[in-house]
């Protein structure tokens, strides 16, 4: 470790011939996701014939910070070619990032409700990316976090999980209510021989956003700029979180696999404490204990979950409540939100008065044991 | 008035009764129509309004009234008195150490929203104002100034919103309440960040009261109770959802333009705890500055707008109470939630002495009764 920093959120911008170079064209012809010239000249990326988004989400990186780019030769090169991108990380003193996906949903999710064999193939053809293009180019910088499909069922989840783990990355990433899109409720025993999968592995399960619940926000002010749009996905992401949590918290799971780790990624740390103490509270007054909740629901959470920052102070206030040693520092790279290139300035800021040995379990000492770095 | 307890609970609920709306509307005008309670197939009685049998709080929300908090009454007469008879909330008050209590409602939908929801705008008015009329005959005057009662306003206009909170207020009410995503409850409502709605905010304002929005009126943002839970687990996931419910609310009334151009109105969410308003605040913050909202025309940090004219509650929660500075002094109301199940009823005095240990006696006093003496006019 060259700068004692790890970014456990970055998300890696996929490449035009990703799937058109691994998905067989006679098979799949023109559904295979593919970037297409749009009339006004602009590129949308097509997945199965319909229009996804443009060619990259990626505005933290451009010159104004602010305008996406149009086309593909607008797209900065240090978020998808693995030479440029360790060049950005080290400009920001980055020793090494995790990866979620970018215009495939940043839970992975975007082929889902997809024909099966074709979510499946799509999936995979994402996850040999972040191996062929990356981790095999530096496994020290660079961790993968596996795309799962859901389509076909739970055991071909769980084959997706170890082929992922086969392949060096770090975890699996999932989106966060499969019961509002037709698949059982994670609560469900169904999920259960992917939590085992994830366990024995040692493969901590992913948890990003607002999780894919799109149905769960409430609408910007009509008229609202991107920009404005984009700052108020932030309550969204957290209030949605917190919620999921709580969820896997009463669940029961995290007692049938006492040694699996969940991420909740870019949703920041201020909130844990409301999780903690409402989860707590309810737990104790509504005696849940009596109801097979043998656990108090904070010592679940300290247990098994982690959490990670990027620009709270006050939040960081909490961190011994939360546990030191489950939270971790994140850039966000290269989304509108991030620190790239001022991450310095924004973890001097972060962790001004805090004991030297705490900033380094928080940069660097909590990521490197959860990812075994 | 002299407080004993020097304790007001800015949140609460009233329990309506099965004669409410039945003794006040025409049954001729409007037949079964109008709310009330109606005995079910499986023997369990339950409000009907709108036509539909209610699911949520079927009957009526009274947790913390019971040994067992997740025990739903499905008979009217075993719906403690508590919860719908003043003078017997009176005395649950004085076992609890609670001066006064600021009331919300219960059947007709915490903000509002499930009497919001009735399609015949006549009735739904009519509803709205037998329920601001019955709140100030039952728990107004005569209770020795120990409840503050706050109205509902219909969603069936703008106008007609503007119309009964001015109605209300002028007869009594100290809070106009509402549902803070209108547009969900009646599609032809605007977004409430738009301008269409600031006759009704600059409304409120000149009647010298807050806008009240409850946390738990956004059925959108909050996640499925797993249908296989135990009732008690059930319950409790729940409240552990319900404060979560409003984040987004909050977030986008500091985002949205709303304090740049009202900056008088004042702003209640109610049932929040402190917990996330912490991250709530540094969240708006960090992405106006990293957005460069400024460019959209929001010129004053989101903080700014939330010290100026925002009010959140605590009674559990005790984390963000330690960072009460960040979060503004101003800022805070307790609250019992009485008489729901995650109410800190009957154990409110205790609660408190254990938050609020090592908070020095000016800072418990802002929080405990002078920010909510000084937003209600309580002298």
């Amino acid at each position: 470790m060259e700068y004692n920093r790890i970014d456990v959120d970055s998300h890696l911008q996929e490449k035009p011939n990703l799937w058109t170079s691994r998905m067989s064209k006679e098979k799949w012809g023109d559904r295979i996701p593919q970037l297409r010239e749009m009339p006004d000249g602009s590129e949308k990326w097509f997945v199965n014939e319909q229009p996804r988004s443009g060619p990259a989400i990626c505005e933290g990186v451009m010159p104004d910070r602010e305008t996406p780019p149009r086309r593909w030769e607008d797209v900065p090169s240090i978020i998808y070619e693995a030479e440029g991108r360790m060049s950005a990380m080290d400009q920001d003193h980055v020793d090494a990032q995790v990866f979620y996906p970018n215009i495939t949903g940043t839970t992975g999710d975007a082929f889902f409700g997809q024909e099966p064999d074709f979510e499946a193939e799509a999936c995979r053809a994402y996850n040999d990316y972040q191996t062929e293009e990356f981790i095999n180019v530096n496994p020290e910088r660079f961790c993968g976090l596996t795309s799962l499909p859901y389509g076909h069922g739970i055991a071909r989840t769980v084959e997706e999980a170890k082929y992922g783990k086969n392949g060096g990355h770090k975890g699996v990433v999932m989106m966060s209510a499969p019961h509002q899109r037709g698949l059982p409720h994670f609560n469900d025993r169904y999920w259960d021989p992917l939590w085992k999968t994830c366990e024995e592995l040692q493969i901590p399960v992913h948890f990003h956003g607002s999780g894919g619940a799109f149905g769960m926000w409430v609408e910007p002010v009509p008229g609202s700029s991107a920009r404005r749009a984009r700052a108020l996905r932030g309550s969204a992401g957290f209030n949605l979180q917190a919620q999921f949590f709580s969820m896997m918290l009463f669940s029961g799971i995290l007692d049938r696999y006492p040694k699996l780790d969940l991420v909740a990624a870019e949703t920041g740390v201020g909130w844990v404490p409301y999780v903690l103490e409402a989860c707590d509270y309810e737990w104790e007054s509504c005696k849940l204990w009596e109801d097979g909740f043998a656990r108090k629901p904070s010592d679940i959470f300290r247990t098994h979950c982690w959490v990670d920052f990027w620009y709270e102070t006050v939040g960081l206030d909490y961190r011994h409540l939360i546990g030191i040693n489950h939270i971790m520092w994140e850039s966000d790279f290269p989304h509108p939100t991030n620190t790239w290139p001022d991450s310095d300035m924004y973890i001097e800021r972060s962790l001004k008065g805090i004991p030297e040995n705490e900033k380094r379990m928080l940069l660097v000492d909590n990521a490197r044991q959860l990812y075994k770095l | 008035m002299d407080l004993r307890f020097n304790v007001i609970s800015a949140d609460d609920h009233v329990q309506e009764t099965p004669d409410l709306w039945t003794q006040r509307l025409s049954k001729e005008k409007w037949g079964d129509n109008i709310p009330h309670v109606a005995k079910q197939p499986d023997g369990s009685e339950r409000w009907v309004i709108n036509g539909e049998v209610q699911e949520q709080s079927a009957l009526a929300a009274t947790g913390a009234l019971f040994e067992s908090r997740h025990h739903q009454p499905t008979a009217w007469k075993d719906v403690p008195k508590a919860s719908y008879d003043p003078q017997e909330r009176l005395k649950a008050m004085d076992q609890d150490g609670i001066d006064i209590q600021v009331l919300y409602p219960t059947v007709c939908g915490v903000s509002g929203e499930v009497l919001g929801a009735i399609k015949d705008p006549a009735l739904q008015e009519a509803c709205v104002q037998a329920y601001n009329n019955w709140l100030l005959e039952t728990w107004g005057d005569g209770n020795d100034g120990r409840f503050v009662p706050q109205c509902i306003v219909p969603l069936t206009s703008i106008e007609a919103a503007t119309k009964e909170a001015e109605r209300a207020v002028k007869k009594g009410h100290k809070g106009v309440i509402m549902s803070p995503v209108p547009w969900h409850v009646n599609p032809e409502l605007p977004h409430i960040h738009l301008p269409e709605w600031d006759s009704l905010w600059a409304k409120v304002r000149d009647l010298g009261v807050p806008i009240c929005w409850h946390s738990g009126s956004v059925a959108r943002s909050i996640v499925e109770i797993y249908d296989k839970y135990t009732p008690a687990r059930a319950r409790a996931f729940d409240s552990v959802r319900q404060p979560l419910g409003i984040t987004q609310l909050v977030g986008m009334f500091m985002l949205s333009g709303f304090g740049e151009r009202l900056p008088d109105v004042k702003v209640v969410f109610g049932t929040t705890t402190l917990n996330w308003i912490t991250f709530q605040l540094e969240l708006c913050d960090h992405e106006w500055e990293r957005s460069m909202l400024i460019k959209d025309g929001v010129l004053t940090k989101p903080s700014e707008v939330f010290h100026r004219q925002c009010y959140v509650t605590t009674w559990f929660d005790t984390a963000g109470l330690s960072n009460r500075a960040y979060i503004g002094l101003d800022n805070i109301l307790w609250q019992s939630e009485f008489p729901r199940e995650t109410s800190t009823f009957p154990r409110s005095a205790e609660t408190i002495k254990k938050n609020f240990e090592g908070i020095s006696e000016p800072d418990r006093g802002m929080i405990l009764h002078g920010n909510a003496g000084r937003l209600y006019g309580i002298s």
